[in-house]
C-alpha cells in the first residue's frame, strides 16, 4: 500500500469548486502529517510497509478527506461560487468603467494642456505616459484579462463556459474603442475625439472598415484559444 | 483504534479545537496528539480530517494560520484569534446547558428503570 494519491486528492477538491489556496494547503499538511505518522510508526519498530500502511490507514483514504473538506462550503473559491458575476459581468462592467474613466482623465488633461500659450508645446516625455496609457487601455487590457481569466478557470477546473462568454464579451467590447490624439502645438490648440462602436458592413458598402478591429478581436480570441490548450496548472505544481 | 461514532462529533472538532488551540500554537498532527491524549483516547478522528476543519475556522477568522519550515518539513501552525476565543466562550456555553440537559434525561431513565 502506497501513500495517498495527492495529485487525485487535489485535482478532486480543486474540481469540486475548492479554492486553490485550501487545496495545496491540504495537500501540503497531509503530505507533512503522513510523514510523521510513518516515522513515529518507523520509531516504534515497524518495517517501511508497514509503517505507511498505518500511516495510511490513521490518516484516512482520499474519499473521507474530500468529503470533510466539500462539507465545508466556505473553502469554496469565489469564482466557482458565482462564475457568471466574476467571469461576465464584473469584468464587463469595470471595462466600461475604465474606457469612461480613461476619457474623463484624458478630456480633463487635455483641457488644460490645450489652454496653454501658443508655443508651448508639449515635451515627448510629457506626451509619452498619455500615449502608453491610452494604448494600455486600448489594447493590453483585454488581451491581459482573457489571459488572467483563462489562468484562473483552469487553476480551479471551472467549467469553460461562462470564462469563455466573458473573454468573447470583453474582446468585442474591448476592441470597439478607437482614438485618435493631434497634440497642442504652436499653431494649434490640438484635437482630440474617441468613438466605439463597430462596422461590420464591407468597405465597399461603406467606405472604410474596421480592420484594425477585426484583427484585435481575431488575435485576441486565437491567443485565449492557444493559451486555453496550452496552459495546464497542474504543471507548475507537480504531486 | 476505533474511530469515534461520526454522529456524536457534530460541532465538537470546532470546540475542542478552538479550546485546544487557545492555549498554544500548534500544527495539525501535534494537534491531533493533543486531542487524543487530553480526551482519553475517547475522541479519535480520521486524522486527515482535522484539516477541513482548521480551514474553515480560519476562514472564519476564527483562527490565524503561520507557515514554517521544520527540519525540512513545512508545518501550518495554528492559533485561536480574539475572534474565536469569543466564539468558544459561546460554544462552552452552550455544551454545558446541552450536557447537562442530556446528564438530566439520562438519570431520569435511569431512576424511573
Amino acid at each position: 500500500m502506497s501513500e495517498l494519491n495527492w495529485q487525485e486528492l487535489r485535482v478532486g477538491m480543486l474540481k469540486n469548486g475548492i479554492a486553490p489556496k485550501y487545496a495545496r494547503r491540504t495537500v501540503l499538511e497531509l503530505k507533512s502529517h503522513f510523514a510523521e505518522l510513518k516515522s513515529r510508526a518507523i520509531d516504534e519498530g515497524l518495517s517501511e510497509i508497514a509503517a505507511q500502511q498505518r500511516a495510511r490507514s490513521d490518516i484516512g483514504d482520499e474519499a473521507t478527506i474530500l468529503k470533510e473538506v466539500l462539507s465545508k462550503p466556505e473553502l469554496r473559491s469565489i469564482p466557482s461560487r458565482f462564475p457568471r458575476l466574476f467571469f461576465a459581468l464584473i469584468p464587463t462592467l469595470s471595462l466600461l468603467l475604465t474606457f469612461f474613466l480613461a476619457l474623463f482623465l484624458f478630456l480633463a488633461a487635455y483641457e488644460s494642456w490645450s489652454a496653454t500659450e501658443a508655443g508651448s508645446e508639449l515635451a515627448a516625455w510629457q506626451k509619452l505616459p498619455v500615449q502608453a496609457w491610452f494604448l494600455a487601455t486600448c489594447y493590453l487590457l483585454v488581451p491581459c484579462y482573457a489571459l488572467i481569466t483563462i489562468a484562473i478557470a483552469k487553476a480551479r477546473f471551472i467549467n469553460p463556459f461562462w470564462p469563455a462568454m466573458g473573454i468573447v464579451i470583453m474582446v468585442f467590447l474591448g476592441s470597439s474603442w478607437a482614438y485618435t490624439l493631434d497634440w497642442p502645438t504652436a499653431e494649434s490648440s490640438g484635437a482630440f475625439s474617441m468613438n466605439w462602436g463597430y462596422s461590420f458592413f464591407p468597405r465597399a458598402l461603406r467606405g472604410d472598415h474596421d480592420l484594425q478591429n477585426y484583427l484585435q478581436i481575431l488575435i485576441t480570441l486565437a491567443a485565449s484559444v492557444a493559451f486555453w490548450r496550452m496552459y495546464d496548472p497542474l504543471r507548475e505544481q507537480p504531486n | 483504534m476505533a474511530k469515534t461514532n461520526a454522529a456524536f462529533m457534530s460541532g465538537i472538532p470546532e470546540l475542542v479545537v478552538l479550546r485546544l488551540l487557545s492555549r498554544s500554537q500548534m500544527y495539525g498532527y501535534e494537534l491531533i496528539r493533543a486531542i487524543r491524549l487530553a480526551s482519553g483516547e475517547s475522541i479519535v478522528l480520521a486524522e486527515g480530517v482535522v484539516y477541513p476543519t482548521l480551514h474553515g475556522l480560519e476562514h472564519r477568522g476564527l483562527l490565524k494560520a503561520k507557515e514554517k519550515l521544520v527540519k525540512g518539513r513545512v508545518r501550518v501552525y495554528y492559533q485561536t484569534t480574539a475572534k474565536g476565543k469569543k466564539r468558544l466562550v459561546a460554544l462552552e456555553s452552550d455544551w454545558h446547558r446541552i450536557n447537562n440537559g442530556v446528564e438530566a434525561i439520562l438519570r431520569r431513565l435511569i431512576c424511573q428503570s
